[in-house]
């Protein structure tokens, strides 16, 4: 997915995204899951240590939704007088998976749609917003590395983590609007680059250059007819899940299945694409 | 041809009586290497940036400015976007977007031109600077002079047809701020390219500019081609003498008038023609340095990596720091010198070997306790340390233990006085310039009444006066028996002034021995004077010695 059109790939990951939040029916949920993961696992470099966060995430949200929300027929358990329900269980549980849905695709949504490609898709339309994302993505960067140095600076002249509870709080205070001062200067300093070299003096052009492939259009084809179907089947019903005050999901019928098998076919594109992709790499290579 | 004009152009800042710049009238022609020079605070970056319209300081202009014949009121703002480019100091401030790539074509980008031509631009140049291998690098793996490159390279790409530099190369380390240079003598040599630089390191454009223009409180003092401009400040007693190249220091030193060396060769051989006869035979120059034999600072066989499966950055560090010494280590940029300050004060936790400070392993200090009146450390860039609207308020931050505001203010006034910040008190850090930044930094530090005092690359960014003035305040302090370490790239200001400079190579301590013996053995990491005088006179590190020499004779 890092080599097609960024438009292509913007438009799937919007669309998965949004299925992904759309989508409580616990069929559906646990193709998300299931699916989201793997995409991550070939596109992201993310650790095991951060998926085995996930598990405590999914424990937390669980346990604590029923506390929130005391909807639900199957009384558990009754504490100070208010309801631990069985199906507000289910439901933090479906919402955690549904919440790691989310941050599996937004991760391979920042390794695949990168800065540079953002503004190529937006530059025309938000020229100004484009750049300002491109800027932001530096300075976070910059900015810890900043807080960093003014910490371990003051504690180098005996000015921080010394002291007790209110020193080391009163501390951060100041360390805090020291940052605020640096990260001004710097962005004057910033703007004052920018005005020198003609920034909003004429319409941007961009330097970027994506060109249409016919893999491209096979992808964009792919994606196009497999979310039609989707909608298709969300309209007539086929993921309708209710989970408070009773546990309601619909039943198996044709928009059912062709709801299940577009959305697997929907989720598995980008990783067969990336597998496929390797192949054709290894038989290439192997012709060097 | 006429590049640039101004015609009696004078500045004044909002909320100010006095004048930046006082009547400036200076014209620059097509192709030259302007060279303008001055001590800081004196008005030669406001200058400049009255040449550059989109980033000119608001406040009260007057006077007439032209660029190629025309006032520059009326050029539109698109055709001097790219026809004038623009460097500032810090590299990365400038920089706006992530990647090396994007940040060439930003400028091109920003005045619409088409995607072809741009391609083909950022290709050209990116080839012409030699930094196709950091084409696809994210900005912020680059080093300080890779940065600087890349902004150079970013405003190349927009074909100006003048530079102009505000000490681009303060924030880089020697060898950086020489690639650096010499790049914008390839410009200026192969392309014409106008250039306007202003400056610190007068020793590696003095010999390359065609004029040197040096401001003093806001007025052009002279204008002139560098060997003129050398006797000019020489005749006239100027303290600009200092920031002199070394050979012209020497050759006017030694009481010499006419057309001066420029170049340490130059200076070499007319050293050679006018003394050559007496050879001074090994008549070693030894500086007494009053130091009890008392470690304060050990360190053995210190081990340090920043991550498990890393490489070592300290890979046994042996050494001691006496009582009253001023030890300076010198070293690479990247060599992990301040990785050793990092050991040194606890802030980097090693993970073989020890660090003694008083005798006493830094680990079985309580928390706090190694920084209460005992160990201070500068930071390199001293604003890290400021966090209030006032110099005043944050000095008082440091003053602990008195209730009395009084006397308060008195502690801090005594220390402004030895800094010399005292009418900066009221002024916001931020506001400072570098070298009274650094000023204010000490005072900040010194408050913290330290019995040893650590110094990260305290010459960075600073002129000569202030290095002379740190200097002052340095023995100052010593004198009351505060022990200095620091860290620093600076070779002329570690063979001037401490009792024993270190080398650091290799994640290790080298070598360690007194500046004289230091420097008269190296080839490379030596003093212009120690180049100079060498084989003729024996010993001779520094300029100030050179010239007591010659005027022995």
């Amino acid at each position: 997915m890092k080599n097609l059109n960024p438009v292509v790939s913007f438009i799937y990951l919007c669309g998965v995204i949004f299925l992904g939040i759309l989508l409580l029916h616990p069929v559906y949920l646990t193709l998300s899951v299931i699916l989201s993961f793997i995409a991550t696992l070939r596109y992201c470099k993310s650790s095991v240590r951060k998926h085995l966060s996930y598990l405590l995430i999914i424990i937390f949200l669980t346990i604590t939704n029923p506390l929130l929300n005391t909807g639900g027929d199957t009384v558990i358990f009754e504490y100070f007088g208010r309801a631990y329900t069985f199906e507000a269980l289910i439901y933090g549980f479906v919402l955690a998976m549904l919440f790691i849905t989310v941050l599996n695709w937004f991760s391979c949504y920042t390794a695949v749609i990168t800065s540079s490609k953002f503004i190529y898709i937006f530059g025309k339309i938000l020229p100004a917003s484009s750049l300002l994302f491109s800027m932001v993505s530096r300075f976070i960067h910059i900015y810890s590395i900043k807080a960093r140095l003014i910490i371990s600076s003051r504690r180098g002249i005996g000015l921080a983590g010394n002291g007790g509870v209110a020193d080391t709080a009163k501390n951060a205070g100041v360390s805090l609007s020291a940052l605020t001062s640096a990260v001004l200067e710097d962005s004057l300093t910033t703007a004052n680059s920018m005005k020198a070299r003609g920034y909003g003096v004429s319409k941007r052009t961009s330097y970027a250059h994506y060109p249409f492939r016919r893999k491209d259009f096979v992808f964009l084809s792919f994606t196009v007819i497999l979310l039609a179907s989707m909608f298709y089947s969300i309209t007539q019903g086929a993921t309708r899940a209710q989970f408070i005050p009773s546990i309601d999901i619909a039943s198996r019928n044709t928009s059912y299945y062709l709801g299940v098998v577009s959305y697997t076919l929907l989720l598995i594109l980008p990783t067969a694409l990336s597998i496929l992709e390797e192949i054709k790499w290894n038989i290439l290579r192997h012709k060097i | 041809m006429e590049h640039f004009k101004t015609q009696n152009l004078s500045f004044t800042y909002p909320e100010s009586d006095i004048k930046a710049i006082d009547d400036i009238s200076l014209t620059i022609n097509r192709g030259e290497y302007i060279a303008i020079c001055g001590k800081s605070g004196c008005g030669k970056t406001t200058l400049i940036q009255h040449l550059k319209r989109a980033i000119t300081p608001t406040g009260k202009t007057e006077g007439d400015i032209f660029y190629c014949g025309a006032d520059v009121r009326l050029i539109s703002e698109r055709a001097l976007a790219g026809e004038i480019g623009f460097i500032m100091q810090n590299p990365d401030s400038q920089i706006v977007t992530d990647s090396v790539w994007h940040e060439l074509a930003f400028g091109l980008e920003n005045i619409g031109v088409e995607q072809s031509k741009i391609r083909l631009r950022v290709a050209e140049t990116a080839s012409y600077f030699g930094i196709e291998h950091i084409f696809h690098k994210p900005i912020t793996s680059l080093s300080g002079g890779e940065k600087q490159l890349v902004n150079l390279a970013a405003v190349v790409a927009m074909d100006p047809s003048v530079l102009i530099l505000d000490e681009p190369t303060s924030q880089l380390d020697p060898v950086a701020a020489q690639i650096f240079l010499q790049a914008i003598r390839k410009l200026n040599s192969e392309l014409g390219i106008t250039i306007i630089i202003v400056e610190h390191r007068l020793q590696d454009i003095f010999s390359v500019a065609d004029r040197v223009v040096v401001i003093e409180a806001g007025k052009i003092i002279i204008d002139d081609k560098p060997e003129n401009v050398g006797e000019f400040l020489n005749n006239t007693g100027s303290e600009m003498m200092y920031a002199l190249p070394s050979p012209l220091r020497v050759f006017y030193g030694a009481g010499k008038s006419g057309i001066p060396p420029l170049t340490v060769r130059a200076g070499r051989e007319w050293i050679e023609q006018e003394y050559i006869t007496e050879k001074d035979i090994g008549k070693k120059q030894t500086i007494k340095p009053d130091v009890k034999q008392k470690a304060v600072v050990e360190l053995k066989d210190v081990y340090f990596r920043y991550e498990k499966n890393g490489k070592d950055i300290l890979n046994g560090v042996n050494i001691t720091v006496n009582r009253g010494e001023f030890l300076a280590i010198l070293g690479g940029n990247g060599a992990g010198k301040s990785t050793l300050l990092g050991a040194i004060s606890g802030t980097n936790k090693i993970y073989s070997g020890k660090v003694l400070v008083d005798g006493k392993n830094i680990k079985s200090y309580k928390k706090g306790e190694l920084f209460s009146n005992k160990l201070a450390l500068l930071p390199q860039s001293p604003l890290d340390i400021f966090a209030h609207k006032t110099v005043l308020e944050d000095l008082l931050e440091m003053v602990s233990g008195v209730s009395d505001k009084k006397e308060k203010e008195q502690i801090v006034a005594k220390v402004a006085q030895t800094t010399k910040i005292t009418e900066l008190l009221q002024r916001h850090p931020f506001d400072l310039s570098g070298g009274e930044q650094q000023r204010a930094a000490i005072a900040k530090v010194l408050l913290a009444k330290p019995e040893i005092l650590i110094l990260d690359e305290p010459t960075k960014g600073i002129d000569e006066f202030f290095k002379r003035q740190l200097a002052e305040v340095i023995n100052n302090l010593r004198s009351e028996g505060v022990t200095v370490i620091a860290v620093s790239h600076d070779v002329e200001f570690c063979a001037e002034y401490p009792d024993r400079v270190a080398l650091f190579f290799d994640n290790e301590i080298i070598t360690s021995e007194e500046p004289a013996k230091f420097f008269s053995g190296n080839n490379y990491y030596t003093t212009q004077a120690s180049i100079m005088s060498r084989g003729i006179f024996n010993g001779i590190v520094t300029t100030d010695r050179l010239i007591e020499r010659l005027q022995k004779k």
